[in-house]
């Protein structure tokens, strides 16, 4: 009777291996195939389909508060966001390059700093969106350096979307690949009220914290100007408004802020901190302390078009403009 | 090591081919090494706290049945304080100890107690029952006291009800580690497909709505209206997942090997009364404090204002059994008061439906007494979830505040969530109602070849596509 059973049992087993194979070939088809969200986000630049002039690249700040649609309306230049939740420069570095490996090279590259700038990733936030593109070998590599799932998971494409939850969105990919879009070319609008986060963080540290300058963490951003100036994009470092009362709980936001600005003179590139700008006395365009909600991303945008002007005009580029990668 | 991990997969498929590739007489051996490496998996070093009690209750058991009169009670108080204090220190002395100093303050007293830091074993107050039982009912005369120590130690340790029960009575369980199990083709189909449904419970359903959960208790205050009684009424429905999900897992794992254990829930949303709600409800439990403390209190063959108090006193200690919090202590009081209210007033309630003309098992009279304790039940869980009593006021508070629902998207709750959560529940539901109506597992089972395979093959890939697999533990690990 046991006999039997195992017999059964490993005849289930293969016929579920089948199913499973045939599953995998059809969900990453579907993954694909998603025109919206963050995913859409990835396939286009996948597909080669973004070739901005005008690149954003940075973290969630980055993500939420530069709306590309007001960069090209200001500047009669095509702007793309690729600010991916979660990251830090050394992340950040592998989606540019990812990028780069498929889309023509920006003319300007908009660099969102914070005060996270110089820390590396430990964990990858939000595993999920990096499937089903770990076949790209920029990015693959640094992800299964910081988590060997991700080497799992591309061996077994199937276990990524299991694991991930991401079912329902590649049969979606595969039925409806116009779901309601969330991103805009790139930038995610967050309509949002101030939550209770900002307080939450007060109680836990109400001296605040220090935020460590690793040194692998300078290295990373280093190499994130390097990679920019080396497709001979014009580099400009962007401190994008961040809520006054959160800036003087970051204890060492002066030593960062002046790395910042070190490193934007050795490679001769502009560094605009708009932390001081009136936007950040502005809670109700804010819906925690580091991010802006829609409205807020709105003004800051337009802002930020206006300072880019200056940099785009033909005089200023040719005075701007680097030759050398290297360190000056 | 979860239920819910590959590592338990695997755990799982070893121990159950070992187990029947060994003669009999080894398995008993094979089961105490494997529930060995079980627990040792969670914090290895707290296997000599487990092996202690174990030591005193059966030493106690056989000294207990040897002795008569007052020694015998003696032995039995010293064991149970014994085992008690294993349990008071590793999760109640901290709590104790800020409650002293909070009442030192309040008073102005100069006195306090250093926390301990310690972490608490896991399934701690269940095999601390479980232990517990075994000596009173050799106390009792109704069990013959275990003269193998492996066997014992077996009945404590059983790995698949270990740390979350159920919590069993040596009567059914202890014999069973003697008994021969052959391979039997229908219940090791039945026991898989038990853990099956156990897995669909946890992973579909109490898992995903985690997320919600989580995310809205960990941020209450941007909360209000709807978005605060969804989220409550995700828990109730995230907690009997979750811990009926185990039960299942637990007694399927058991089942293959060839063992029962208890029915732990039998479907107690549906419960029309409080009353039958707890009969319904973490059962092992429920006739745990039945038998061992709320009869040897006098039960309800007493005064009505004692029968009260004796409700009140079982409620109280299941909550502080539950965890070391104030909250929980108010759960279990609100739960004794729903029951002491539900018993002082049944004799008026018939009187009214008897003059009404409804009877007892009228459909209209059915809903709305499922519904008013589904209600009562919500109310009790919030002090159940809620970190503070202050929180739980919070929620009570606020949820009649609005009528739209917040978006909970930052905690992981995705769009697609919405959409897969009414399912689940519709299926959950449906799967309970078929099994009570029309015996599903005997429908299933005697289905042809390939509609059963396709249905089995449908089930693990509703698990597998719609599950959250990011090893959440069981809610009642913790306790």
């Amino acid at each position: 009777m046991a006999k039997r059973f195992l017999l059964k049992f490993i005849c289930f087993v293969l016929v579920s291996l089948g199913i499973a194979l045939g599953l995998q070939e059809l969900l990453v088809f579907g993954l694909n195939r998603c025109n919206t969200s963050t995913r859409g986000v990835w396939n286009k630049i996948i597909r080669g389909d973004v070739n901005a002039q005008i690149l954003v690249c940075g973290s969630s700040r980055a993500l939420v508060h530069y709306d590309p649609r007001i960069i090209n309306r200001e500047l009669g230049k095509s702007a793309f966001n690729i600010g991916q939740d979660g990251t830090f420069p050394d992340l950040q570095l592998s989606c540019l390059k990812t990028y780069l490996a498929h889309n023509r090279a920006p003319l300007y590259v908009v660099l969102d700093v914070n005060r996270t700038c110089f820390c590396t990733t430990k964990h990858p936030y939000a595993p999920e969106q990096y499937i089903p593109y770990l076949d790209e070998p920029d990015l693959y590599r640094h992800l299964v350096s910081l988590d060997t799932r991700f080497a799992r998971e591309r061996k077994f494409p199937l276990l990524g979307i299991i694991e991930n939850r991401l079912f329902l969105t590649a049969f979606g990919g595969l039925v409806r690949p116009h779901a309601k879009e969330d991103h805009f070319d790139g930038f995610e609008p967050k309509d949002k009220a101030w939550t209770s986060e900002f307080a939450k963080f007060k109680a836990s540290q109400p001296t605040g914290e220090v935020l460590e300058i690793e040194n692998e963490g300078v290295r990373a951003f280093r190499n994130l100007i390097e990679c920019c100036l080396q497709c001979k994009a014009e580099v400009v470092l962007v401190y994008s408004p961040e809520y006054w009362e959160a800036q003087s709980l970051t204890r060492n936001r002066r030593d960062i802020l002046a790395k910042v600005q070190e490193i934007a003179a050795e490679y001769g590139i502009e560094f605009w901190d708009f932390s001081e700008d009136p936007i950040c006395l502005d809670k109700s365009l804010f819906y925690n302390s580091q991010h802006m909600n829609r409205h807020g991303a709105g003004l800051f945008s337009k802002k930020l078009s206006e300072r880019l002007k200056g940099l785009c005009s033909p005089g200023a580029l040719a005075t701007a403009r680097v030759a050398d990668v290297q360190p000056k | 090591m979860l239920f819910n991990s590959i590592e338990f997969g695997l755990f799982f498929l070893l121990v159950t081919a070992a187990y029947y590739a060994l003669p009999h007489r080894f398995r008993w051996s094979l089961l105490l090494g494997a529930s060995c490496l079980f627990y040792m998996a969670f914090v290895p070093q707290y296997i000599f706290i487990l092996f202690t009690t174990i030591l005193i209750d059966y030493v106690a058991a056989i000294y207990i049945d040897r002795s008569a009169g007052v020694k015998a009670r003696c032995l039995l108080i010293t064991s149970i304080i014994s085992t008690c204090l294993v349990l008071f220190v590793f999760k109640y002395f901290n709590f104790f100890a800020a409650n002293i100093d909070a009442l030192a303050r309040l008073m102005h007293w100069n006195y306090s107690v250093a926390a301990l830091k310690l972490i608490l074993p896991i399934g701690l107050s269940f095999h601390t029952f479980q232990s517990l039982s075994y000596v009173i009912e050799v106390y009792r005369k109704r069990q013959k006291p275990e003269k193998h120590f492996g066997i014992y130690a077996l009945y404590v340790m059983f790995y698949p009800q270990l740390v979350a029960g159920p919590i069993e009575r040596p009567q059914n369980l202890l014999h069973q580690f003697r008994e021969e199990h052959p391979f039997d083709y229908d219940r090791v189909k039945r026991g898989l497909l038990l853990m099956a449904w156990g897995f669909f419970k946890k992973l579909v359903v109490a898992d995903r709505l985690a997320l919600y959960v989580n995310h809205v208790f960990s941020n209450l205050h941007d909360y209000h209206g709807v978005t605060l009684l969804v989220a409550l009424i995700f828990f109730a429905y995230q907690i009997y997942c979750d811990f009926s999900g185990y039960s299942d897992i637990a007694r399927g794992v058991a089942s293959v090997m060839g063992f029962r254990l208890m029915r732990n829930f039998d479907q107690p949303y549906l419960s029309r009364s409080i009353s039958e709600f707890w009969r319904r409800w973490h059962i092992s439990l429920s006739t745990w404090f039945r038998d061992y403390v709320y009869f040897p209190l006098g039960g309800s063959r007493t005064t009505n204002w004692k029968t009260c108090r004796n409700l009140l006193v079982v409620f109280a200690v299941s909550g502080l059994w539950h965890g070391a919090n104030w909250t929980f202590i108010v759960w279990g009081v609100l739960n004794g008061l729903y029951v002491m209210v539900e018993v002082m007033t049944k004799g008026v309630r018939s009187r009214v439906y008897e003059h009404l003309g409804v009877p007892e098992n009228n459909f209209m009279l059915t809903a709305v007494q499922t519904g008013l304790t589904f209600s009562l039940t919500l109310i009790a869980w919030t002090f159940f979830r809620a970190s503070t009593v202050g929180d739980a006021w919070y929620i009570l508070s606020n949820m009649g505040r609005g009528l739209t629902l917040q978006s909970v998207s930052d905690g992981g709750f995705r769009r697609e969530d919405y959409l897969i959560v009414p399912w689940a529940l519709l299926i959950l539901e449906g799967v309970e109602w078929g099994q009570r109506r029309f015996n599903l597992v005997e429908k299933l089972t005697s289905l042809s070849m390939p509609w059963r395979w396709a249905a089995y093959q449908a089930a693990a890939w509703l698990i597998l596509a719609f599950g959250v697999f990011n090893k959440n533990t069981f809610i009642y690990f913790q306790f």
